[in-house]
């Protein structure tokens, strides 16, 4: 489980935030980690194990707390998810440089928190940080060693 | 996006509104006017960041820390330049086997950076693809050996530095806690592979079509007795600079321009110059490993290299030098007694200069004999490179105005990306300038 970001770029901190919430409520054998969003970074990071979840913060235009899920291994990651980096590779290129390279795990799923102000210093915006928590809440019921292998 | 040429007296002009694959957040306008570059800008909207602000009142053992986290890729080189200019206003020198591991650091973050640059950010401008994904489809094995150096500068960074990312154990006066020798010979092998597979791509690289554009530069750069330059050096240049870096003040200067975010820097009296790779090299090249010597002949190049397009080729050289110097670093290590030497602060300044991936970066700080910072100046190679990333811009689109628009346009890119720019480095900092307005007569 990767939280992607910036937590000193306000609401870029979405995914810290959620593996935050996590290292209270998830259950023992999960990995838990974060991440800048370096596209080698992150192909790294899951390249030993067999199922990942990260979470990015976005700017797609809908409403902040907004949160999104997708299945990276069986659809291309949506445009608005690439290119959204500063620093060039972000998650969006991770996933479909491994997908190219054949360095994807077997099941990577992407949740996508919409933010809304991202400018250095800021905090959380309410709204960003109540869908953190709730989505970690969420992940905590289905991350049991049993419900992932399923 | 304008139109060019026809019908206009050969005005138009080229813009990017967001440059593609540099580090930061920065744009590029060249207007031209009846066939001549009129106006050239490099535009760096990323905000600043105030750095050499807040380090005013910080301990001078916090500087490596702080000034690390002005960039993600070359975080050793803040850490290297702070340290150095830490232990100068100190009176303390780190030297035997602590200096050669922070070689072998550095040798990490040039291999992480290069790789980054030469395979996934500048290999698909001559490849012709439009990013590293689209690359990566036709030539996954050019992704999956940039993901595996990338992995070898980390993991170099990780076992030196604590993590490969933001570096935590680099302490002025040496490191907090050190590996063991078995943790160090773990690197040798991944090692041995990272320089093969550099040299295999060197001669492959050798093979792209380079535009001809040589240019007259003043190459800046470290020089070192016997290195091939990291940390330390004199600062020379090949048009007679030859100073102590203590003399940069009196040699380079800080102008604000409208459209930058970043400083613009300037050798007084002469202008712009060019730090970097190609600076290095051509600088240095006397001081290359003879592997690394012997590789760049066989790539074509002489030991002078005034083409930026062909950067790609020198930093590929500079990335199998530092594998080459890693190696050597790891052959005959010997552990350090303790892993830092004790500094004390007192009242003084100090300056450091060391060659981060993209070229010198400069450090000098002021400190009280307690130890707290009273001012602090960080110039890094980025804002040091953008007047002469300017005059190629317009130089080149001057020697090449019958491209078609697209074409211009993503040269000028390809241009810009010669110089790996780090837009988050050069926007560390902007001079505010008040004005009372009442005081004015409002």
């Amino acid at each position: 489980m990767v939280g992607v970001g910036n937590p000193m770029r306000g609401d870029d901190g979405a995914g810290h935030a959620v593996v935050d919430e996590l290292r209270r409520l998830a259950p023992a054998g999960v990995d838990l980690t974060t991440a800048s969003g370096d596209a080698a970074e992150l192909i790294e990071s899951w390249s030993s194990a067999e199922h990942v979840i990260v979470v990015d913060a976005s700017a797609s235009g809908q409403p902040a707390g907004t949160v999104s899920h997708f299945d990276a291994v069986h659809e291309p990651v949506p445009a608005r998810m690439r290119g959204s980096s500063s620093h060039g590779l972000g998650v969006g290129e991770a996933v479909e440089l491994a997908r190219a390279v054949g360095r994807l795990p077997a099941r990577l799923e992407v949740y996508a928190l919409e933010g809304r102000d991202f400018s250095s210093g800021a905090a959380l915006s309410a709204e960003v940080l109540r869908a953190a928590r709730a989505l970690a809440r969420g992940l905590a019921g289905s991350l049991s060693p049993t419900a992932l292998d399923g | 996006m304008p139109d060019k040429g026809e019908g206009n007296g050969g005005s138009f002009t080229v813009s990017v509104e967001a440059l593609a694959r540099v580090e930061g957040e920065g744009g590029m306008w060249v207007a031209v006017r009846d066939g001549r570059v009129a106006e050239v800008k490099l535009n760096i909207y990323e905000p600043p960041r105030f750095f050499e602000g807040f380090m005013r009142g910080r301990r001078f053992n916090e500087a490596p820390d702080i000034t690390a986290r002005i960039c993600g890729i070359c975080p050793v080189a803040y850490q290297m330049s702070s340290c150095h200019a830490m232990e100068m206003a100190c009176g303390v020198v780190v030297d035997g086997p602590l200096r050669s591991l922070r070689r072998l650091l550095y040798c990490g973050e040039w291999i992480e950076s290069h790789a980054l640059h030469v395979f996934m950010l500048h290999a698909p401008d001559f490849l012709g693809y439009e990013s590293a994904i689209h690359m990566a489809q036709d030539h996954p094995e050019v992704v999956q050996t940039a993901l595996k150096l990338k992995k070898v500068g980390n993991d170099i960074l990780a076992l030196l530095g604590g993590r490969a990312v933001h570096p935590i154990n680099v302490r002025v006066g040496g490191f907090y806690r050190l590996p063991s020798k078995r943790q160090f010979a773990a690197l040798l092998e991944p090692l041995e592979w990272a320089r093969s597979a550099c040299l295999e791509t060197l001669d492959l690289a050798a093979g792209f079509d380079f535009p001809d554009f040589e240019q007259d530069y003043e190459f800046v750069a470290l020089r070192h007795p016997d290195e091939y330059p990291f940390n330390e050096g004199r600062l020379v240049s090949d048009k007679g600079l030859d100073i102590d870096i203590e003399d940069y003040d009196a040699h380079f200067e800080e102008i604000h321009v409208e459209h930058s975010n970043a400083l613009h820097a300037r050798l007084k009296g002469r202008g712009n110059y060019f730090v970097g790779p190609l600076a290095r090299y051509s600088l240095n090249f006397d001081r290359l490993s003879p592997l690394a010597q012997e590789a760049a002949r066989r790539a074509g190049l002489e030991p002078v290299c005034r083409n930026p397009f062909k950067s790609i080729l020198v930093r590929l050289v500079e990335l199998v030098w530092a594998c080459d110097e890693a190696l050597r670093i790891l052959g005959d290590v010997e552990l350090p007694t303790t892993p830092s030497v004790p500094v004390e602060p007192r009242d003084g300044i100090g300056h450091g200069c060391t060659e981060a991936p993209r070229g010198i970066l400069y450090h000098r700080y002021r400190i009280d004999a307690e130890g707290s910072i009273l001012d602090a100046t960080i110039i890094p190679p980025t804002s040091q490179n953008q007047p002469t990333i300017e005059s190629d811009l317009a130089r080149f689109v001057e020697q090449n105005l019958t491209l078609s628009h697209e074409d211009l346009t993503w040269q000028c890119e390809q241009a810009i990306r010669n110089y790996d720019p780090c837009i988050s480095c050069a926007t560390h900092f902007l001079e505010l300038e008040l004005v009372d307005a009442d005081a004015e007569g409002d």
